[in-house]
């Protein structure tokens, strides 16, 4: 009985959600031509990275705050793990020796790229993440023998956004107000540190719980 | 008869309902995480659509919308990547993957 | 000299520089937040005074002006809730200090992060920069369920989980449909530009169902009880005095402010009513419950439903959403009281069912006027802080010849002094022969929290003057 009354319910929202979709006006230019107007003073020319980076940084630094904190959480509650053991494995070798270099280069290259095209420190980071997962399954990541270099990279990211976020204010701007002539700098400065973190974080995510060290 | 405008519209409205209902009905605990995520995916798709640029011009993408799918799918995969863990966890204490219909009263 | 509109930001920054430090120096999280709350007082200070005098503060955050960019603003209703939760952290992190001493040292940084997504809730007047706020509090609040790691945390943490998640989503679709219709999320300029439109109607409707599941209002309250009961005792007392009170206060924006133009008094209608539904629910299994969290919890439920129920009030009556805000605060002050009580009971005795009350409760007389204190709180009993937000809602109420809503509120007294009366009845009564039984001593500063939180939550409704004059500083719902 109440099987149907959940398909029903489910159909009477595709319709009515499609309906009012349907009837949202297409042809708004938004907060487009907003953007538009201020990308020369955003200090990079690729209209996302504007938004994300300094029109609506602190949205981006509570989401890197939010990120962080996932990993807080599951280091938390989750089961500790030990790192997998090094694995002498030639093919392994061979993949991490032909595709870890080519990782690392993507990484920074859709770091840099992401001032005028499609890019930035998410796609960079996710990028790193998939190579430092290699590292790990392969039992060669030895930042996990070094919990305080560990934890120093992980919160690397949210702490230099942190920095850049209150220096303006020091000088009687507002938060996260970088000075328009270094706007490209700070923000490729907060994109670099993220970079890093995101990576470690995703990575961290990835194992599933606390790092535990094998003598424990 | 459709414009492909009204195909993504439709198709996000489709993914929000079939991941409500994965959420609703499905007894086990990874099956609602997926649906989670379907949800999630339906509302990226909606707003990626909401940033094509109006008419047939040659401006570019409203990226407002663009920068919230980014946002947003960082939050999910943390918001997932936290949810695995606990229902690791829960595994491990339970042995279950569902949770029990009826709560311990005390 | 920084401008008064940093200070609102600096409730954030700090929390969060201090969960990064916490993660860093695992041992040293205790102390490392107890200073936070220290050093968060000064701007605390400096925003009140600024609003006491001009009413609202407010900053664009990077230099760029709304809708490009975000703002965040803090005016008297703001200011009185940034206090708030400044007072119950304070109360908390001095108990959480002797409740976890060595253990559970992530509590630390995920507690600050909680703190720091709570006054990012209250201080932003951007609809997607409150979907991120959310996910900041919501994801700290469910890894801080399940804390304990025992099986029914892990259950209750693990519903929780699954209804936050799906709330917050339903909530950013609305936000979606929103820009996709009224081409803006910045509250202030929505406020004047939503007309009617069914895409606004639909959006509206999801964010009000997200909303809804996480505030835990009747019917989606079903995940509270457990959390709230099988959580660490700082942690439940955090859940049910400001958590979930994060959602509604966003809802009260949406409805009063923002959407206020498309909202139907129908709508009003049915909100109330599920408020009014919560309200009853809550009391009555409330008074059945055996264990002393579960009570609480469930009385939670109830507490809320009054904010709810009081809604519609406030279209006509400023005074309305001040009564509000202080039952919000009182029993923001007063649940905390009762939690960390209860915390001091599992202490001493290693349960807390209620029958064992009286021979705990002797021992623990600092504990036990805590509780009589929260609890004539609770009820609303002159002269607390609970008394004075039912006496204005009650006011509006009869001004409004909205009987229902006036009989609610004195009906869900009756019923809460039902609850209330066994606990105080079982504490008071006991006899002090306690031979045999495990009593454990909680510290002293463990009790003292409770009862300074108690305190508290009367004191709000004799020096009432003040929080009143405040909260209607700067207009009562402007952004």
């Amino acid at each position: 009985m109440s099987k149907w009354l959940t398909r029903l319910f489910c159909l009477s929202l595709f319709v009515g959600l499609s309906l009012a979709l349907l009837q949202l006006p297409n042809d708004d230019a938004r907060l487009s031509p907003a953007v538009t107007r201020q990308l020369d003073a955003s200090g990079v020319s690729n209209p996302v990275t504007a938004v994300l980076l300094n029109f609506r940084s602190y949205d981006t630094l509570l989401e890197i705050a939010v990120l962080l904190l996932a990993l807080v959480g599951a280091w938390a509650i989750g089961q500790p793990r030990t790192a997998p053991a090094t694995l002498d494995d030639a093919p392994l070798l061979i993949v991490l020796r032909l595709f870890l270099p080519p990782i690392i280069l993507g990484a920074a290259y859709f770091l840099w790229v992401g001032a005028s095209a499609p890019g930035g420190a998410f796609q960079g980071g996710a990028i790193l993440a998939g190579g430092l997962i290699l590292l790990l399954l392969g039992g060669r990541s030895p930042w996990l023998r070094r919990p305080l270099l560990h934890r120093f990279l992980l919160i690397l990211g949210l702490t230099i956004f942190l920095m850049l976020t209150v220096l303006p204010s020091f000088s009687g701007h507002a938060f996260l107000q970088y000075p328009p002539e270094e706007a490209k700098i700070w923000i490729l400065m907060i994109e670099s540190a993220a970079l890093i973190s995101i990576a470690f974080t995703l990575t961290a995510l990835f194992l599933g719980g606390p790092p535990r060290s094998p003598n424990s | 008869m459709i414009s492909s405008e009204q195909l993504y519209l439709i198709a996000a409205a489709a993914l929000v309902t079939i991941g409500f209902y994965a959420i609703g009905r499905s007894p086990n605990l990874m099956r609602k995480l997926l649906g989670i995520n379907v949800l999630g995916n339906g509302i990226f798709l909606f707003l990626i659509s909401v940033a094509r640029p109006p008419g047939k011009s040659d401006q570019s993408p409203d990226p407002v919308p663009q920068a919230m799918v980014l946002t947003g799918i960082v939050v999910a995969v943390c918001a997932t990547a936290f949810a695995l863990t606990l229902v690791d966890r829960y595994r491990a204490a339970t042995g279950r993957l569902t949770l029990t219909e009826t709560d311990d009263y005390a | 000299m920084p401008e008064p509109g940093t200070d609102a930001l600096w409730l954030v920054l700090i929390p969060l520089i201090t969960a990064l430090v916490s993660f860093l120096l695992p041992t040293r999280g205790g102390t490392l937040a107890a200073c936070a709350v220290v050093v968060a007082a000064w701007p605390l200070a400096r925003l009140l005074h600024a609003v006491w005098h001009t009413g609202t503060v407010s900053q664009h955050l990077g230099g760029w002006q709304p809708p490009l960019g975000i703002q965040v603003s803090a005016n008297g209703s703001d200011t009185f809730l940034l206090m708030i939760v400044w007072l119950i952290g304070l109360g908390v992190t001095i108990y959480a200090f002797h409740y976890f001493r060595k253990k559970s040292e992530l509590f630390w940084p995920l507690w600050m992060f909680l703190w720091a997504g709570l006054n990012a809730l209250i201080i932003s007047d951007d609809l997607f920069n409150l979907y991120v706020t959310m996910e900041l509090v919501g994801l700290a609040a469910v890894a801080l369920t399940a804390l304990t790691g025992r099986a029914e945390a892990l259950r209750a943490a693990m519903r929780y989980t699954i209804i936050s998640l799906t709330g917050s989503l339903l909530y950013l679709m609305g936000v979606a449909m929103t820009y996709a219709a009224y081409g803006s999320v910045d509250m202030e300029t929505l406020s004047t530009t939503i007309k009617p439109h069914p895409a606004g109607y639909t959006a509206l409707g999801l964010m009000t169902v997200g909303l809804i599941a996480k505030a835990a209002l009747f019917p989606c309250h079903v995940w509270l009880p457990p959390a709230h009961a099988n959580a660490p005792a700082p942690v439940s007392a955090l859940l049910s005095a400001l958590v979930i009170k994060g959602p509604f206060l966003i809802l009260a924006q949406l409805w009063l402010q923002v959407y206020s133009k498309i909202v139907t008094p129908e709508a009003f209608a049915v909100i109330s009513f599920l408020g009014g539904a919560a309200v009853l629910w809550g009391a009555t299994q409330a008074i059945v419950q055996q264990r002393l969290k579960r009570l609480i919890a469930y009385s939670t439920v109830a507490q809320l439903g009054y904010l709810f129920l009081a809604l519609p009030l406030t279209a006509s009556h400023p005074d309305a959403w001040s009564g509000i805000l202080i039952l919000l605060a009182a029993h923001a002050l007063a649940k905390t009281a009762l939690f960390l009580a209860a915390g001091n009971v599992l202490h001493a005795a290693g349960h807390d069912t209620l029958a064992e009350l009286k021979t705990i409760m002797p021992r623990l007389p600092v504990t036990a006027f805590a509780v009589a204190l929260a609890g004539v709180s609770i009820i609303g009993l002159p002269p607390s802080g609970g008394f004075l937000g039912k006496w204005l809602l009650i006011v509006s109420a009869l001004d409004r010849n909205a009987l229902g809503i006036a009989l609610l509120l004195v009906i869900g007294s009756l019923l809460a002094a039902i609850y209330i009366f066994r606990i105080i009845a079982l504490a008071f009564s006991g006899e002090e022969s306690t031979k045999g039984v495990r009593f454990h001593q909680p510290p002293r500063s463990m009790e003292w929290a409770a009862f300074v939180l108690a305190f508290f939550a009367v004191l709000l409704g004799l020096a009432s003057n003040a929080p009143l004059h405040l909260i209607s500083m700067g207009g009562r719902m402007a952004p």
